[in-house]
């Protein structure tokens, strides 16, 4: 992570009315971002994800970061989905609430994980990083297709880069 | 919500009509296509943050949240008046209008063809 540089345009926060160029060759990663005490960059959560795992995804827009409720954000754009990866740091796995459809306990890694397809159609991998930290992974699809496929692969990614629970 | 509805009533005449051969040429289905996908992007942007709402840490079992809690969940997710069917109706009635678009102009191209072909076919063209 040393080497990898300051994304001051790549991961910054909301800016409406403003289009970004859509090339994920300019996109890069910070490591100045002050950690939690879990060890999580909650200021900069797009830094979960390298440029490198950008293209992997197919992401055609510039990554957003912003705060949707207590989660720390970082959103991303495909031309058929949209990509959330959420860090929270109030709650922990055990305190994951179901949205709606089945919850399966999976193994990320070498992290615990549970796999839910949410009542917004939605496909959400929660990663548990702690007691009281985990990061929430959502893929959003066009309603016609199944999005945790997609959703498992964006959280292997996020998951090598996430400390040891 | 009379505005969502008539959204689905108008994606149901548009799949009729394209049905019955209407058709769209390049320039004219082109611009819809592009607006019914950057709504689809806003759709899909408001689900996706409904989502990581919902994922919230639980009120707890103060008195205050107790009050809260029922109505929080309704207001999202009631079958008929919530915000998440109602966006996922969209979504589907959006996904539907982008299919009969794509068809129109489909359609126009191929009565283009066959036009020219008739025309070719006619000795008019030569």
């Amino acid at each position: 992570m040393a080497a990898v540089v300051l994304c001051a345009a790549a991961c910054g926060g909301t800016t409406i009315g403003q289009p970004a160029a859509a090339s994920t060759s300019a996109l890069t990663v910070s490591s100045s971002a002050a950690p939690d005490p879990d060890g999580l960059p909650v200021d900069q959560p797009c830094t979960l994800l390298s440029p490198a795992d950008l293209q992997q995804l197919g992401v055609t827009e510039q990554p957003t970061q912003e705060m949707v409720g207590t989660a720390h954000t970082c959103s991303l754009n495909t031309t058929a989905d949209t990509l959330g990866v959420g860090i929270r740091t109030n709650v922990g796995l055990a305190g994951y609430v179901a949205a709606g459809g089945p919850v399966h306990d999976i193994t990320v890694g070498s992290h615990q994980a549970k796999e839910e397809l949410g009542n917004t159609g939605s496909c959400v991998v929660a990663i548990g990083v702690s007691a009281s930290s985990r990061v929430d992974v959502i893929v959003t699809g066009d309603g016609t297709t199944d999005p945790c496929p997609t959703a498992l692969t964006l959280a292997r990614l996020v998951e090598r880069r996430l400390p040891s629970d | 919500m009379t505005g969502f509805q008539g959204i689905t009533e108008a994606v149901v005449g548009i799949v009729q009509a394209v049905d019955q051969g209407f058709s769209l040429s390049e320039e004219g289905g082109q611009p819809l296509l592009e607006a019914i996908q950057e709504l689809q992007n806003e759709v899909r942007s408001a689900l996706q943050n409904s989502q990581f709402l919902e994922a919230e840490p639980a009120l707890g079992t103060t008195p205050n949240a107790k009050i809260y809690k029922p109505f929080l969940a309704t207001i999202a997710t009631d079958p008929s008046q919530g915000a998440i069917p109602v966006l996922r109706q969209l979504q589907t009635d959006l996904a539907k209008a982008e299919q009969a678009i794509k068809q129109a102009m489909a359609n126009y191209v191929e009565a283009d063809v066959r036009a020219g072909t008739n025309i070719a076919g006619s000795g008019l063209g030569a």
